[in-house]
């Protein structure tokens, strides 16, 4: 169906498959190239990065959980409720440096943000994953934790702007 | 952090390249502006993978993979699937190809343009960039036979295109 070498579209489709390497960028797209590579720093470069700081937020969120949940299994049915305020700060920690090193890298390599969207997507469904975990295993309501993760992420993204 | 020498062989990667991939990102999205936003979006994703990047394999196959995710996450974009073809390809598509292809076949490139957008896609990256049909059939998610059906079609809507 596709090698009909008497097809005359063929032929002239063929040319223009030939012709193809004479093809040249016009030297404004390089001029933007080259300032979007140089706006990215040393630090920024290679992707690898991004997926150390996302594991090290979500690690530091699951620390926060599995700390509180280990205090609170030390301690009797009456004093979990004193174990709460504890374990809403770690959560409320943790959150915030995920959110402050996404935010980190978004600011330095602010070139395609789609990019970083896409990374922060995954980060923040890691962070659902690991609140409803969490949740699951720490005495602690869910209403409160969702509660102090909203309010670390408005806090850090306040303080950044 | 990446040597002068290291950025000399990506500029050297991309004064090799770019004008290849322009052309087919331009053909297959049917607009220079979008054709120069990916190949620019391509040599940075390239640029930021450049250390990881192993001499071992070509890099013009590893730049040319790396156009063609960005091109496949472009189609996914909310707003691509509602426009409609007559909105994705610019006005004057020959002249526009003509503009880093001097001396191309301009009437080919037209009717080429004017093809649904699902039917260039696969005309493009067959024809013009010799990809072979079950390599297209997975870059655009179709099966092999619907490809094949799609370039006999888009043969016949070229021959009758350019027609005398």
């Amino acid at each position: 169906m596709t090698n009909d070498s008497d097809d005359p579209i063929l032929e002239r489709l063929h040319r223009l498959r030939a012709m193809g390497a004479d093809a040249r960028a016009p030297e404004r797209l390089w001029n933007a190239v080259r300032a979007d590579i140089d706006r990215i720093p040393p630090s920024a470069r290679g992707g690898w990065r991004h997926g150390v700081a996302i594991a090290a937020g979500v690690l530091l969120l699951a620390g926060g959980f599995a700390a509180g949940r280990l205090s609170a299994k030390a301690g009797s049915a009456d004093s979990r409720a004193r174990l709460e305020q504890p374990a809403t700060l770690a959560v409320q920690q943790s959150s915030t440096q995920l959110v402050q090193a996404l935010d980190a890298l978004s600011a330095v390599d602010s070139v395609k943000p789609r990019v970083h969207d896409e990374h922060r997507e995954v980060a923040l469904v890691a962070l659902g994953a690991v609140i409803a975990v969490g949740s699951a295993e720490y005495p602690l309501e869910m209403e409160q934790l969702f509660a102090a993760t909203r309010h670390s992420l408005e806090r850090a993204h306040g303080g950044l702007r | 952090m990446q040597s002068d020498a290291s950025r000399e062989r990506f500029e050297a990667l991309y004064r090799d390249q770019a004008g290849r991939l322009l052309l087919m990102l331009m053909r297959l999205t049917g607009s220079r502006e979008d054709g120069e936003d990916l190949t620019q979006e391509t040599f940075i994703r390239g640029w930021r993978a450049w250390s990881s990047f192993r001499s071992s394999s070509q890099p013009s196959t590893w730049i040319h993979t790396i156009a063609m995710r960005a091109f496949a996450d472009w189609c996914r974009a909310p707003a691509r699937r509602t426009l409609d073809d007559a909105q994705q390809i610019d006005a004057a598509f020959g002249e526009t190809i003509a503009a880093i292809l001097p001396g191309t076949d301009r009437d080919l490139e037209e009717a080429i343009g004017r093809l649904p957008s699902q039917m260039r896609h696969a005309v493009v990256l067959h024809y013009l960039e010799g990809m072979p049909v079950d390599c297209v059939a997975k870059q655009l998610g179709k099966s092999s036979g619907t490809i094949k059906a799609q370039l006999f079609t888009a043969r016949s809507r070229l021959r009758e295109a350019l027609k005398p």
